[in-house]
């Protein structure tokens, strides 16, 4: 059967200060639609402020790949390829 | 909420430096995609206690999937095969460097076989003391 992996959030309090939520998530794979459906709903839901995902198995990352995940909203991404 | 302006890739981890604009705070993001062999991954926790070692006091966050459970208890299975000098290498690496481990909530475990059997801890978040002072009330949670 195949595994499945958790996501996971670290969430930072602080009443008066920013709110640094992480999310980190080993998503094994993020070329199939479904997947980045899912990685998209998590970030509506949880809106993290940062995103640490694994396992792309892509090579290759552009603005508009990243905007089926994000959103419109702007943000910055860095990515090493899965090679 | 926040800019990134510097990002380097290491084997098995992609480093980010970062901002946060509205306070000016600064934070390092470590993204651990540990291998599963044993050598392999000792040489990483050097590498990057060695970058954290060289940094100083900062706002700082190692975060990932590990490949490496901290006790025992960690990981549950049909047929464990439990890796004691996997376990010591990663528990040196965290105490080494004094990174903060915060107890989890939701969740034991992160990784599931699906058998109902198979269950393990492999990803967490390691925090800096000082990140733990720019942000307090951290909480980790598995969802």
């Amino acid at each position: 059967m195949r595994g499945v992996r958790g996501g996971f959030e670290g969430v930072g309090g602080g009443g008066a200060g920013v709110k640094m939520k992480v999310i980190c998530y080993n998503v094994r794979g993020l070329g199939g639609f479904e997947k980045r459906a899912e990685v998209r709903c998590l970030i509506q839901e949880k809106q993290p402020v940062v995103v640490c995902l694994q396992e792309s198995k892509l090579n290759v990352l552009d603005d508009f790949f990243i905007k089926t995940i994000w959103g419109s909203a702007p943000c910055d991404y860095c990515y090493q390829a899965s090679n | 909420m926040v800019e990134l302006w510097c990002t380097f890739s290491l084997r098995h981890v992609l480093v980010t430096k970062g901002r946060v604009i509205a306070t000016g705070q600064e934070f390092i993001i470590a993204n651990v995609y540990a291998p599963c062999d044993t050598a392999m991954k000792h040489d990483l926790w050097n590498r990057i206690m060695n970058f954290i070692l060289n940094i100083g006091d900062v706002n700082f966050c190692i975060c990932g999937d590990f490949n490496s459970v901290r006790s025992e208890t960690e990981r549950k299975g049909r047929s464990v095969v439990f890796r004691q000098l996997d376990t010591n290498n990663f528990n040196n690496f965290i105490d080494g460097i004094l990174l903060i481990d915060l107890p989890l909530c939701g969740r034991m475990f992160t990784w599931y076989r699906g058998d109902g059997i198979s269950m393990s801890r492999l990803d967490r978040f390691l925090l800096s003391t000082k990140w733990c002072d720019s942000w307090p009330n951290c909480i980790q949670v598995a969802c």
